[in-house]
């Protein structure tokens, strides 16, 4: 409310449809940060527009919303901020209410009831041309007066139209240093809204939109009663196909950047402990889990083109009634499927689910879901003890385990899901409404915008939280230094030898030895810390043996090194274990935050300790009596 | 209780008297959810939903 600060605030809202975060995407480009509403866990992105007194404009993008008097946690923040009810936010200064141009019967709704509020307003026609080419023709300058606000038509992907309204912007903002917002209850009811909405449309339309044929003849087939599940099925495993088939070029790349990093740091720099720390511990270690990044990113590609062309709805749409089975909401597609990359925004996105226990059961049971973190050690694991071998000549059967594995996590989410639903989170399930969209070709922008800062997510991680467990994994793993008369390998004097060997007894029925102890210790920090730590061990188990080391041993024989010391039923029983061991810190305190509680992140850890270690122990004792021992 | 709650939703989503539907897809397993047009635009319910929709066909 205080503009005297100088700092103005600019809101975008809209429905989740209306291509608002596109706007977003456009108007901030990469300059964006994305935090939390303040005592919520709603995710708030902001960023920053010049204004033309030189200064700031703080721009921020407010959750998707129908209705101001909508249920879900999403909704609930829109309505109480902009009602100046969310205690430590700011009431915007202006607000651009982003509307879907080619849906105005509907999207008009929200625009109108928001405006009552009271504070100022720009309107953005988004999608304007979409709605253009299906025939639209509204008269502007009689919406602007009918409204009494300004309309701009915008196309977020080509930027057409964004200029005029950051200039609008700009020029609107200085003469609303103090307005005083008078909430109206003028539209309370649906019926009022609605009725506004045709009046509005019958006054300004020239000619009205004809419905989208692309979108509806695409929609016989993939909506389609018998075929959609079955090409919903062949998205999702070319999905998890090219994440093993087009990355490889690209982790080359990467692999063979850190062996030249390696190797010339070995030339450079005079034997040493230093010498090995860096080598040995920060290169190995985070080099083994940089390797992953191309797979991590081609994931979070596939989810996001999914997203924005429409279909991820679709597939919500198609799933529900197999979801409800289990107790949960069709929606829950959603974070079961982002789950896929990575726990945290799975957890989090589950907050546009209404019901309060449909949303705890479905975040509870999202980090079963495999994600990207587990990426490195299921690649490390398949590529040492599954053949790649080709079956029906096409397909591969590194690609089809890993496929297997994903399989095995989603229905174990679904089979806990029900498991929970009728034991200590019962209760009766709530409304569905989705909205299906129509069809989009994905903007290169948003898909640039969301890799970016993906990218930017998993380097800082790997940079911080690997690089230093990485550290101190080595320090753990060389000292003390043994004795010259120690018979064993050095590393079991070591701290981590001897850590290694407290836990070995534990997981020594489900087919680990000491080494594996050793990396799980801090595996359970986060996943893939879990490879880090087998390199580590490998690479200092080796130079301690007074072998020559090969620097592209360090890492690129972590895989051959396994399996030739492993068992396959080993290796596989570890596969089986990240499936479902509880992990990471990282997660556990995002469910104790999304909850509220404690007793919930709690039950997760201990449900999925106890999974992991169950399904383990058949595991490895199955693939024993198999004879892969 | 439910019933006023699915109902209210239903209206903030454009499903309010005198509107025109028409049923456009059924979902595998026995058709439930629906995806009907309304206002221009797809909305998926449930059936358990639909049936506090009263329709007469034009």
């Amino acid at each position: 409310m205080d503009a005297g600060i100088g700092i103005h605030q600019v809101a975008l809202v809209g429905s989740p449809n209306s291509g608002k975060s596109s706007l977003f995407n456009v108007l901030t480009g990469s300059r964006q940060k994305t935090g939390n509403y303040s005592g919520v866990t709603v995710e708030k992105k902001q960023g920053t527009l010049p204004g033309i007194d030189g200064q700031r404009i703080n721009v921020f993008d407010l959750p998707g919303a129908h209705s101001l008097n909508g249920k879900s946690l999403d909704q609930r923040i829109v309505s109480d901020l902009l009602a100046g009810k969310l205690l430590g936010e700011e009431v915007p200064n202006l607000l651009v209410a982003v509307a879907d141009a080619s849906n105005l019967e509907k999207s008009l709704g929200f625009v109108i009831e928001v405006q009552a509020i009271g504070i100022p307003m720009v309107l953005a026609l988004n999608m304007f041309d979409l709605a253009e080419s299906r025939g639209l023709q509204i008269d502007l300058n009689k919406l602007e007066s009918v409204l009494g606000c300004d309309v701009i038509p915008t196309v977020a992907p080509t930027g057409k139209g964004v200029e005029e309204l950051v200039a609008r912007i700009q020029s609107r903002l200085p003469e609303l240093e103090n307005y005083q917002a008078k909430p109206s209850s003028l539209y309370s009811t649906p019926e009022a809204v609605f009725s506004r909405v045709d009046e509005i449309l019958n006054l300004v339309t020239i000619n009205k939109i004809h419905s989208d044929q692309f979108s509806k003849t695409l929609d016989k087939v993939l909506l389609h009663p018998i075929f959609g599940l079955p090409v919903l099925g062949l998205v999702l495993l070319v999905m998890f196909q090219s994440i093993f088939a087009w990355a490889e070029p690209l982790m080359n790349l990467v692999e063979i950047s850190f062996e030249t990093l390696g190797q010339s740091i070995t030339q450079v720099m005079p034997e040493g402990a230093l010498r090995d720390l860096i080598v040995d511990g920060a290169i190995a270690g985070v080099g083994s889990v940089i390797i992953f990044m191309p797979q991590i990113l081609i994931l979070f590609l596939f989810i996001i083109v999914l997203e924005e062309s429409g279909y991820l709805a679709r597939a919500a749409f198609l799933l529900d009634r197999v979801l409800r089975k289990f107790g949960l909401h069709g929606r829950a597609f959603i974070p079961l499927l982002s789950a896929h990359a990575c726990a945290i925004p799975a957890v989090m996105s589950a907050r546009t689910i209404e019901n309060h226990r449909e949303r705890l059961v479905t975040i509870l049971v999202s980090p079963l879901v495999s994600c990207s973190a587990r990426l490195p050690v299921y690649a490390l694991l398949i590529g040492a003890f599954i053949p790649p071998k080709e079956i029906f000549g096409f397909l591969g059967l590194q690609g089809l385990v890993f496929f297997a594995l994903y399989l095995t996590g989603l229905f174990a989410a679904i089979v806990m899901a029900w498991a929970l639903r009728h034991t200590v989170v019962s209760g009766e399930e709530s409304v569905f409404i989705l909205e299906l969209p129509t069809y989009k070709i994905p903007s290169i922008r948003n898909i640039a915008v969301g890799l970016w800062i993906r990218s930017q997510i998993f380097l800082k991680r790997a940079g911080t939280l690997i690089l230093s467990f990485s550290i101190l994994l080595w320090f753990l793993a060389s000292y003390p230094k043994a004795p010259e008369s120690y018979a064993e390998p050095a590393i079991q004097y070591s701290f981590a030898g001897r850590l290694g060997a407290v836990v070995e007894p534990i997981v020594r029925p489900l087919g680990f030895d000491w080494r594996i102890a050793t990396g799980m210790v801090p595996g359970f920090a986060a996943r893939e810390v879990m490879v880090s730590a087998l390199a580590t061990v490998y690479a200092i188990e080796k130079n301690a043996d007074g072998k020559e080391l090969e620097e592209d041993e360090v890492e690129s024989l972590l895989g051959s090194n396994i399996s030739r010391d492993w068992s396959i039923a080993t290796g596989l029983s570890l596969l089986v274990w990240y499936i479902f061991s509880p992990q990471c810190l990282a997660t556990v305190a995002v469910i104790r935050r999304e909850t509220n509680s404690w007793k919930w992140a709690g039950l997760y850890f201990f449900y999925a300790l106890a999974l992991a270690y169950l399904a383990s122990f058949l595991g490895y004792h199955i693939f024993l009596m198999a004879g892969l021992g | 209780m439910r019933e006023s709650e699915s109902l209210a939703e239903l209206k903030r989503h454009g499903l309010i008297e005198g509107e025109t539907i028409c049923l456009r897809h059924q979902a595998p397993f026995g058709g439930d959810p629906i995806a009907i047009e309304v206002r221009g635009g797809l909305l998926a319910i449930r059936l358990s939903d639909a049936q506090l929709i009263m329709v007469e066909p034009i």
